[in-house]
């Protein structure tokens, strides 16, 4: 029985190591990714779309105000898997820093600058006590100012780093797996939106009800395909 | 119209006139801002291409008078917060009206910690909500409208700021009411060449005029 190895005992903090190296509750917190729903990334030549799973929601509740994809500025963008609520607080500090670097430095944030800052934030709150980590991974997606098109992962550890095509959540695995096949070069405009929703109907039933797609080309606002 | 040089006293004017003009109007279906374009320092005119009227969104502009860097700096700090407001709000963006009492509020709680000498002219055009009859419609959420905003955190209905102020007893005086024979396009000619009229008495040579109707122009 696992809970009564030496995981249990380094477990409970978060600011502490085990003897083997593992800060369980940071591990912990991407297995609460693992149960949220897919969201699948593709950067292409042009072009980067994300793709997330929707979740069926109540018969009473309005679907169109759950929103997995959300704007961070009008040219970046973000996807989640994991704590919704956590997810929330994520994107909002992301939104004050870019007005805030624009407020500073009269320039667009670049999506490096973004992530690195979205991480800094989740990594922060694997090192302070009294405090959890979010269990979220973000795919976060958008243009530098010069048009190239980029794609990050950041994880509830802290890392990050760039992808030129990935998946987060329930079925990362499958997905993963199905980009490493299929993604030969990047592809251009439809191909990617086609890339992007067949990764994503590996591991959710197809229906337009069940995906959400939105496609962000460079100077344009971002577009959410129905 | 009126041009500069029709005007011989120019240069005694601006030599006595201290501080800088800004002029905003309403009328049927638009809202017009105006604001001198000269930095000086007393006598000095440092510069004459100053521009003082900031976008604040697509349906808002602002002109600002007062101290040029707390000026340019109060300016963009609230065009920057209300560009989060739209993006923490799926791009609901706030109307006139509570954009002047966003940046009312911030300058009363800045007056007590950290002032801001900017007087500012706030117009917008809020298209009438589709949901609301006509009747039911908030008069001051509807159409366009202008605010007085001063850098006690005072907000009024008055149209002009500074040196404007003295000089305006003509017709204009009547603040920001409609003036229903000018609600069309050569309507805002005349208005423009008033502003230019009264500008000139104000004793400024250049300045630009933004005008917001529900073309958002």
């Amino acid at each position: 029985n696992w809970l009564t190895t030496n995981m249990s005992r380094y477990d409970r903090a978060l600011t502490v190591f085990s003897p083997d190296g593992h800060l369980f509750q940071a591990e912990y917190a991407s297995e609460a990714v693992r149960k949220g729903s897919t969201a699948v990334g593709v950067r292409g030549t042009d072009v980067v779309v994300l793709a997330v799973e929707r979740k069926s929601t109540a018969k009473l509740q309005e679907s169109r105000t759950v929103r997995k994809i959300c704007v961070l500025d009008e040219h970046v963008a973000i996807a989640f898997a994991g704590l919704n609520a956590d997810a929330r607080v994520l994107t909002n500090k992301a939104r004050v820093e870019c007005q805030s670097f624009r407020l500073t430095f009269e320039d667009a944030v670049s999506v490096d600058y973004i992530t690195r800052h979205i991480a800094k934030v989740q990594q922060r709150y694997t090192q302070s006590g009294g405090v959890r980590s979010f269990g979220v991974s973000n795919l976060v997606a958008g243009f530098d100012s010069d048009g190239t098109p980029r794609l990050y992962t950041t994880e509830p550890s802290g890392a990050f780093s760039a992808w030129k095509a990935n998946a987060i959540g329930r079925g990362e695995k499958t997905c993963r797996e199905f980009l490493e096949k299929h993604y030969t070069e990047p592809p251009s405009g439809d191909d990617a939106v086609m890339l992007s929703i067949r990764t994503l109907l590996e591991v959710v039933e197809s229906g337009s009800k069940n995906v959400e797609v939105a496609v962000m080309y460079p100077n344009a606002p971002i577009r959410y395909l129905t | 119209a009126i041009t500069a040089g029709d005007v011989d006293l120019t240069h005694k004017s601006r030599a006595t006139i201290m501080g800088e003009t800004l002029l905003g109007l309403v009328g049927n279906g638009w809202a017009m801002v105006a604001a001198d374009a000269s930095a000086a320092f007393s006598v000095i005119k440092l510069k004459d291409t100053e521009d003082k009227i900031f976008e604040l969104d697509s349906h808002r502009v602002m002109a600002a008078a007062g101290e040029p860097g707390d000026r340019a700096q109060f300016c963009e700090y609230v065009r920057k917060n209300l560009a989060l407001y739209a993006y923490q709000n799926q791009g609901l963006r706030l109307s006139t009206h509570g954009c002047a009492h966003y940046i009312r509020g911030q300058l009363a709680e800045a007056i007590r910690k950290d002032p801001q000498q900017v007087n500012l002219l706030l117009v917008g055009y809020d298209a009438p909500s589709e949901v609301l009859t006509a009747a039911e419609q908030p008069d001051e959420e509807s159409g366009p409208s202008l605010y007085f905003m001063d850098y006690l955190g005072n907000v009024a209905p008055y149209a002009v700021h500074g040196a404007g102020l003295r000089l305006l007893l003509h017709p204009l005086h009547h603040g920001p009411l409609v003036r229903e024979e000018h609600g069309s396009r050569s309507g805002q000619a005349d208005h423009a060449a008033v502003h230019q009229g009264s500008a000139i008495e104000a004793g400024v040579e250049q300045h630009q005029l933004l005008c917001q109707d529900c073309d958002c122009r």
